[in-house]
């Protein structure tokens, strides 16, 4: 029941995919929610459970606990949230669960708005962009989300896109071998709320890796960081002239872009130095 | 206490489904369906023999080398030898080029010639035909036409007037560039196959052509082109002077040539070039290459221009000879004058013009002539074959046939494009051909069956099994449909020179080597593979519509779901997926 | 044999012999000492399920729901403002049917911030799907707790067992906590299948249509209906294997009475004392002590209330707009009735402010002298 081009559809079959069957999914009021069908039917094939918007942690956190309790900790306790669901509403409870390193896998499709309701912006939407809420352009910038979630040192985290699926999947596998709180934080692009044609999602999360804007890397503990794929070093504004989001967007605004980007990347890099590997 | 409470009771009070979206045909609507149709490379188009480059690549990017070089010979007989001497059209128009560099596809070829088994059983025919074909030259035309009567079925004699066979690729081509024992060992596969090379049999002296016509039922003449031209000057029967072709034809058949101290060799072509570096290796030290256009316009490849700078020889651009001088009767020098470039002519490139008063002396006493080459048709007259003012032999462009029924024609006696490369499609051509003929099919109707593009070339695995490798040889993938983004960049990985110039001018030693084994598979990840689908996953991975299935041999799609959103197709890092028409959208 | 404990360890008690498999909690005075006792229980070894830390009420109900859906017995317990941030997951329990028990320790909610025992937090959930019970004291709240489990898990509906902050949470009482074998017998293990089964699995609570929606709210409603017999069976059998039980409702001398005070909770203790006192001075006053709020006793409080003329509610608690949550409750059930008592509602204690035996018996004596009483209810303080 997804749009046609669905990056969200199209991440969460690659995470199912390596996950298997022995794998509990929690999903939100959100696109997922509508993907995943009205009664009687479902678009998955294992157990699935239709939270609440700011819950997806502690749910997946209370059946990863109800799981050890019964013995059967070869099920994978999953959770799909989008980024209004993790950067804002569920940022508390995400918190918390990490904090417990309750033993669960939580995949953040980052779309960058509340796509289902209808392309509001939320704390992951990039600054400047267009949406229904921020017609001229977002005030705010884009939340790090990765920092916040390093500084609560679960035992792994990565970023993953599907422009790279092998990546992606091999992440996902590793996630599910270690015990305690997993982050994975995807950039699903959105053809309807990005404004682009359908068929361009893959090469928008592509080109998002590409340009450096979504770099695709690995933190350990908190403290460990490793870049795992190495970028072309593509200029921003191939990512951004195939959205409409950024129609509006000057000269002056792509290079404030660039820049920044670059500068990230430079950041990021420095945290890889010195690191055991 | 109540019953235990059972899962059936809990369905009852809270929602609990069980149903599949599946039952939601959601494809039905869409009005586009994604098709997986492997394409042709444009290489593949560039190619005149039609070499199925991409699956070739890609069979070696999975350690196949001995298929990649299968593939390869389903076409081109001759793998080692150009993959050192073909000019390699292909790499012009490769796409990587757009991105970085070419892929070194003749490097790929030498390679696979060289380390890669042939399993002749495999390239024997199912069925054995009773005619009898008779082919005349064993040159790279002779050679290939055999090569593909042979595995048409056909049983195939070839005559060859000289000693040795292989024509211009023993008796012009230096050892240096290719190697004798490498020609012995591909024309020796080609015996392996049946076929029966009579050679120091000269038709039209000792072997009347009506005899021939009388035991075969078809004839191929691929008779080269061995005889020079004449530079048209004054002074050019002095001593000293000869041809580029009768020079570099004695030298091969090992006998010396004595050159004067200072050579100059009139042309830009090939076999100036061979010329030259031959002359070097023979000891001479002056030589200076005289060409009358720039050095864009050579018609020798741009490697082997370089690699005769690198020897010390000299070229003389935009000059032309005016006239031979004398002194003593003896040879003494080249009168030139030089020359701008006009407007283009009739070959397309620009004509070169005379600067008058613009001569000059070039001290010469030795010359070599290399501006051209003509076919020895003279004895053909007696059949009454058509040959033309140029000694060309008339044929039919897409047929091969010449005036007289049975009787074909390709290579440089039929004024075919005077590369290696060309001469073997037209000896494949008029295997076709003569096929055709001897089957009463019309030719044309086959050749646009396995036609490749808009090109001159077909493809021989077609025309044996069109299911084996299936494709539309019609559509060549543009780069703009290179999905790029999946590519990393990367350099060419050229072939190393075995020799310094130094070392190379002592002797005449293979200079170019070939890609070392352990470099091999970096340039091979290079390639593209443009248009053949490598089952690298990515439609099958990024579907949101899980609507691509992955079977043994291949994708499948499945329209019930599938939305046409067309990912998949642009996505698709080479192009394989087209988007066709779906069940729904406007009827 | 009976020790002393404090209410908030009383439950502690129970929650450790009911076999909870899981407790979820976030600390807010006057709840603190059972998540304390509790984690004491898991420090030590004796508690049998695992405890989850959360950051907030609304993730430790959350947190619940989910492992009470997987298959365990789950625990939780709050007050005040913490119910309040609970509010969305109560909703969400109750749809999902899940039998989790909840412990509400009842403490006024802010503005103004103050602590004292208060029954607006819970009376205000009312509307969430949830059985309701409010203890008198600490062995009624052990008590509760152990059949709160058997009730829900038959009936597959959430129990909040509600407690007076500091009064009952904090005072020390003499409690008799029965054995394990005793609790063992009265409630057996949890045994509700999972509803995530990876063998067969299934999508759990998604999106349905109005008529759909319409008609899982009224099986919840009939099913609640059906807890009435249930909490009666289960009474009965706690009564047979422990020795103690309690009725929905308590009637005290209420079958001639003139009057008939209404109150719960540990008010209740108080109002037993005025009552007594009335009616050493020769006044009919009778005394019912509410238990039940959800399943409200309608029937019951008919039965007991059909000849009463007079009737005076305490509540602990306001609704602006209206008055005494427990007063419109009664009223309701009241209407049906041929000769209905006059009702006269009363507020006092809100936020635990003092309410003694005088001035309940005040409160009784004034009611009975009213004529035709108001239906906004009278404010009744210490200090007025």
């Amino acid at each position: 029941m997804a749009c046609p081009g669905c990056g969200e559809a199209s991440t969460m079959r690659l995470v199912l995919k390596v996950l298997g069957e022995k794998t509990i999914v929690v999903i939100l009021p959100s696109c997922v929610g509508v993907i995943s069908a009205t009664f009687p039917n479902s678009t998955f094939k294992v157990p699935c459970f239709h939270s609440a918007f700011e819950i997806a942690a502690p749910t997946a956190a209370g059946i990863a606990n109800a799981l050890k309790v019964q013995g059967r900790e070869d099920v994978t306790a999953l959770a799909f949230a989008g980024d209004g669901g993790t950067f804002d509403i569920g940022l508390q409870s995400l918190s918390g669960a990490a904090d417990r390193n309750d033993n669960f896998i939580y995949v953040c499709l980052d779309n960058e708005a509340y796509m289902n309701t209808g392309i509001q912006s939320s704390s992951s939407t990039p600054q400047g962009v267009w949406t229904m809420t921020t017609p001229g352009g977002r005030r705010g910038r884009k939340k790090k989300f990765m920092q916040i979630i390093a500084a609560h040192r679960m035992p792994y985290a990565a970023t993953a896109s599907i422009g790279n699926p092998h990546d992606l999947m091999a992440k996902i596998r590793k996630a599910k071998d270690i015990k305690g709180t997993k982050f994975i934080h995807t950039l699903t692009p959105c053809p309807t709320g990005w404004r682009m044609p359908e068929d361009l999602s893959a090469k928008a999360a592509m080109l998002a890796v590409e340009t450096k804007l979504f770099p695709l890397y690995e933190i350990i503990d908190g403290t460990e960081y490793r870049i795992t794929y190495q970028p072309q070093g593509l200029p921003v504004s191939e990512y951004l002239k195939i959205q409409g989001r950024y129609r509006h967007f000057t000269d002056k605004d792509v290079a404030a872009l660039q820049q920044e980007v670059d500068e990230e990347w430079e950041q990021l890099v420095a945290k890889t130095k010195g690191c055991r590997l | 206490m109540n019953d235990r409470i059972t899962i059936e009771d809990i369905k009852q009070i809270a929602p609990f489904s069980q149903g599949s979206t599946e039952i939601f045909l959601t494809g039905l609507w869409s009005s586009r369906k994604p098709v997986h149709i492997d394409k042709t490379s444009p290489c593949r188009h560039a190619c005149p023999i039609g070499n199925d480059i991409a699956r070739a690549f890609y069979e070696a990017s999975m350690g196949h080398y001995d298929e990649a070089l299968r593939i390869f010979r389903q076409d081109n007989p001759l793998p080692g030898v150009c993959g050192r001497v073909c000019y390699h059209p292909c790499e012009v128009l490769c796409n990587r080029k757009e991105y970085d560099e070419a892929v070194n596809i003749r490097g790929f070829e030498r390679f696979l010639a060289d380390n890669g088994k042939v399993d002749i059983g495999r390239e024997k025919p199912a069925h054995l035909r009773k005619e009898r074909v008779a082919i005349i030259g064993s040159g790279p035309a002779g050679l290939s036409a055999s090569y593909h009567l042979t595995r048409l079925g056909f049983s195939v004699t070839i005559f060859e007037a000289l000693p040795e066979p292989g024509g211009m690729l023993r008796y012009g081509i230096p050892e240096y560039r290719l190697p004798k024992d490498i020609l012995d060992r591909e024309i020796g596969y080609i015996r392996d196959l049946g076929v029966e090379i009579r050679t120091g049999a000269r038709v039209g002296k000792d072997l009347p052509l009506t005899d021939m016509r009388n035991d075969y039922q078809a004839l191929f003449l691929a008779l080269g082109a061995h005889g020079g031209t004449e530079l048209g000057i004054k002074g050019e029967h002095l001593p000293g002077i000869m041809d580029g072709v009768t020079y570099l034809r004695t030298i091969n058949l090992g006998k010396k040539v004595r050159l004067g101290k200072k050579v100059a060799v009139i042309g830009g072509g090939n076999t100036a070039i061979d010329c030259a570096r031959t002359a070097r290796r023979s000891g001479a030290k002056d030589i200076t290459i005289i060409y009358r256009r720039s050095r864009t316009e050579m018609p020798a490849l741009a490697e082997d221009v370089e690699g005769t700078e690198k020897e010390g020889i000299k070229i003389e651009l935009l000059a032309a000879p005016r006239r031979l001088i004398s002194e003593n009767g003896k040879l003494s020098g080249i009168e030139c004058v030089r020359m701008r470039l006009g407007e283009p002519d009739a070959s397309g490139r620009p004509r070169p013009i005379p600067v008058e008063g613009s001569e000059f002396l070039v001290s010469v006493d030795s010359v070599i002539s290399a501006t051209g080459q003509a076919p020895q048709t003279e004895f053909l007259k007696e059949l009454g074959l058509l040959v033309d003012k140029n000694s060309v032999i008339e044929i039919s462009c897409e047929t091969a046939a010449t005036n007289i029924e049975g009787i074909f024609a390709g290579g440089d006696s039929a004024g075919t494009r005077a590369f290696v490369a060309d001469a073997i499609a037209s000896g494949k051509q008029g295997a076709l051909a003569i096929s055709c003929y001897l089957d009463g099919i019309d030719i044309k109707k086959a050749f646009k069956n396995h036609q490749i593009g808009d090109q001159p070339s077909f493809s021989f695995q077609h025309l044996l099994d069109p299911e084996h490798y299936p494709a539309d040889l019609k559509k060549v993938v543009p780069y703009n449909k290179i999905n790029t983004l999946c590519f990393p960049h990367g350099a060419r990985h050229d072939n190393p020179d075995n020799l310094t110039p130094k070392e190379a001018v002592k002797n005449f030693k293979e200079v170019a080597g070939g890609i070392d084994p352990s470099q091999m598979p970096f340039e091979i990840y290079r390639c593209f593979k443009c248009g053949t689908c490598t089952h690298c996953d990515l439609c099958f991975l990024l579907c949101p519509d899980i609507s691509i299935m992955k079977g043994k041999d291949g994708y499948s799609v499945r329209t019930d779901f599938c939305k046409g959103c067309s990912q998949c197709a642009t996505t698709c890092p080479r192009n394989v997926i087209e988007m066709g028409e779906g069940s729904g959208g406007r009827k | 044999m009976k020790i002393l404990l404090k209410g908030n360890y009383a439950v502690a008690e129970a929650v450790r012999l009911a076999r909870v498999q899981l407790v979820a909690a976030y600390p807010i005075t006057p709840q603190t000492p059972i998540y304390e006792k509790l984690s004491d229980m898991e420090n030590e070894g004796t508690l049998p399920g695992v405890m989850m830390r959360t950051e907030s009420e609304h993730s430790a109900m959350a947190a619940c729901i989910a492992a009470s859906l997987t298959g365990v017995r789950t625990f939780t317990a709050t007050a005040s403002q913490g119910l309040a941030l609970m509010h969305e997951m109560l909703h969400f329990a109750s749809g999902n049917r899940v039998p989790i028990v909840m412990c509400n320790v009842n403490r006024v909610v802010a503005v103004p911030w103050a602590f004292g025992s208060d029954q607006s937090d819970s009376l205000s959930q009312r509307d969430t799907g949830w059985l309701q019970f409010y203890c008198e004291d600490a062995q009624e709240a052990f008590d509760t707790v152990i059949q709160a489990y058997r009730v829900a898990e038959q009936v597959l509906l959430p129990v909040m067992v509600a407690i007076d902050g500091f009064f009952t949470s904090h005072f020390i009482e003499p409690i008799e906590i029965p054995d394990q074998a005793s609790i063992d017998a009265f409630l057996p293990s949890f045994s509700i299948p999972t509803r995530f089964n990876e063998a067969d699995p299934a999508y759990i609570a998604n999106v349905v249509n109005p008529e759909q929606y319409m008609g899982y709210r009224q099986r919840s409603f009939e099913d609640m209906e059906k807890t009435r017999s249930v909490i009666q069976e289960a009474n009965e059998e706690y009564q047979r294997i422990i020795g103690r039980g309690y009725g929905v409702v308590e009637a005290v001398n209420t079958d001639d009475a003139e009057i008939v005070l209404v109150t719960s909770g540990a008010m209740t203790s108080t109002a037993r004392v005025a009552i007594q006192s009335l009616r050493d001075r020769g006044l009919k006053a009778g005394l019912l002590k509410m238990k039940a709020l959800r399943p409200f006793p309608t029937r019951e409080v008919q039965e007991i209330l059909k000849n009463t003329p007079k009737v005076a509610v305490i509540d602990r608690n306001i609704s602006l707009g209206k008055g005494g949550i427990w007063c419109q409750e009664l009223k309701a059930a009241l209407y049906p009735l041929d000769r209905r008592p006059e009702v006269t509602g009363y507020i006092a204690g809100i936020c635990g402010a003092d309410v003694s035996p005088d001035m309940i018996e005040d409160m009784v004596m004034k009611a009975l002298e009213r004529e035709q009483p108001d239906d906004l209810p009278i404010w009744v303080r210490r200090d007025q």
